[in-house]
């Protein structure tokens, strides 16, 4: 519980000191100007957006492999903020699109294969919503983001493999690079921690399940944060 | 397992499911039926100047393709799960990679067969070079069933017993087979347009690509996917 409480006073601070960076210190580009700055938030989600896919596709892995419940939960946490952040990455990819290339949406390949993983993203909640037992539903969501996986290569190739107009390493100026890498790992201990915070609570929640449905609770089992 | 009894078994589990085709026309004329009905909307769509038309008539016929395809897929396993003959394919004395990849194939057969048709009804409807590369359109085509039918599989195989199988199904499939209808409608516009050089042979690449990622999926997984 201590190690939680610290957590929640230090991410706050981290993500605070990435804002001050990135508002204040990071230099500001030439050509856009301050719109530049969405470049942080929007590298930075989209990363924690791979992430979840990949973190996801692992937990799924692993409950195929030992068939506890608490590494679906890990598995449907990962795939909210993995949603969320694809979401995010979008609109801001969407805002910046709009001041640099004039259009709010291009079928570019990176924009495009994105946007799939924003769609498998969406397909497992509701495939998750049509199953009752926990266990099919685990099974069939672990399979179906093990496949989802493969969508992670090709947003991240897109640009090179297709020659899209996306930037891809684009030249930076120190400062800027210093703070973009500031803000990725700001928001990716964010993120990890509302992903560890929503698994620990559906883990909790069916624990209460079991006990208001009378079943005996497996006490040894893995849990969140023991 | 040894070799010969595992394709054996392929060829008895492909043979019972083109049977069982033939019989009941469970999949194939449904699926046929929506491929001209898509062909006929997506054809008028098409009526443009020559420039455009080139550019837009792949990603149609592959749309149709997809769509139509997306019936005999949803079909592959139903009739064991209705049938009540679910329990008996699991306990076929073969691997469940033999189950998959029979059933890949089948699906690749089903497609196939769609493409015939769809294919030439699509080039005489748009009034579209498709056949300037036959050969090269040949592979595409049987490159993408393979590619789809892989990953259909297995979305099939999961979504089977499932109450809302047709939507869901559909659901899944879009988003996951994306790459591969993507890289089968690249490749056969760059073919219409005489266009046959590096960047289609990177499609061609890609599509490969895909297929032995998700046949290797496939294989993998599909005992997992058919656990009841």
């Amino acid at each position: 519980m201590r190690d939680h409480t610290i957590l929640a006073i230090v991410v706050p601070c981290v993500l605070l000191t990435a804002l001050l960076l990135i508002f204040w210190i990071a230099p500001t580009e030439a050509t856009m100007g301050q719109v530049q700055k969405i470049l942080y938030l929007h590298v930075s989600v989209a990363w924690c957006g791979l992430a979840g896919c990949l973190t996801m596709g692992v937990c799924g892995t692993i409950y195929l492999a030992r068939r506890r419940l608490v590494w679906d939960h890990a598995a449907r946490a990962a795939a909210e903020v993995g949603w969320l952040c694809s979401s995010l990455t979008l609109v801001t990819g969407s805002l910046w699109a709009h001041d640099a290339w004039g259009v709010w949406w291009t079928w570019e390949p990176r924009l495009t294969s994105s946007f799939v993983l924003w769609l498998i993203y969406a397909g497992m909640f509701v495939v998750r919503g049509g199953i009752d037992d926990p266990h099919r539903r685990a099974r069939t969501a672990a399979l179906l983001s093990v496949v989802a996986i493969c969508d992670v290569p090709l947003v991240i190739v897109a640009t090179r493999w297709f020659r899209g107009v996306h930037p891809v390493s684009p030249e930076m100026d120190p400062g800027m690079r210093a703070v973009l890498v500031t803000a990725v790992l700001s928001f990716t201990v964010l993120f990890g921690l509302i992903a560890f915070q929503r698994g620990r609570q559906l883990d909790l929640a069916d624990r209460v399940a079991e006990l208001e449905a009378g079943q005996d609770v497996d006490y040894d089992a893995p849990t969140y944060g023991a | 397992m040894p070799v010969g009894h595992a394709l054996k078994s392929f060829a008895w589990l492909v043979l019972k499911d083109l049977a069982e085709e033939f019989r009941g026309r469970r999949a194939w004329p449904a699926m046929l039926l929506l491929g001209l009905v898509l062909v006929l909307l997506l054809g008028v769509q098409t009526d443009l100047p020559e420039t455009q038309k080139l550019q837009v008539v792949s990603g149609s016929l592959w749309l149709a393709i997809f769509f139509a395809g997306t019936l005999a897929l949803e079909c592959s396993f139903v009739a064991e799960r209705e049938e009540g003959s679910w329990q008996t394919l699991l306990l076929y004395p073969v691997s469940p990679g033999v189950i998959f990849l029979a059933k890949v194939t089948i699906n690749c057969v089903a497609l196939l067969f769609l493409e015939c048709v769809l294919i030439p009804v699509f080039a005489v409807a748009s009034d579209a070079p498709f056949l300037r590369h036959p050969l090269s359109l040949a592979m595409i085509a049987s490159l993408g069933n393979l590619g789809f039918a892989a990953v259909g599989v297995i979305v099939s195989a999961l979504t089977a017993g499932l109450s809302h199988r047709g939507s869901l199904l559909a659901l899944l499939l879009l988003p996951l087979a994306t790459p591969v209808l993507l890289a089968a409608a690249e490749a056969t516009r760059l073919l219409v347009l005489d266009d046959v050089g590096e960047q289609w042979w990177r499609w061609v690449q890609m599509l490969v690509a895909f297929i032995v990622l998700f046949t290797t999926l496939g294989l993998l997984v599909f005992e997992f996917a058919i656990e009841d």
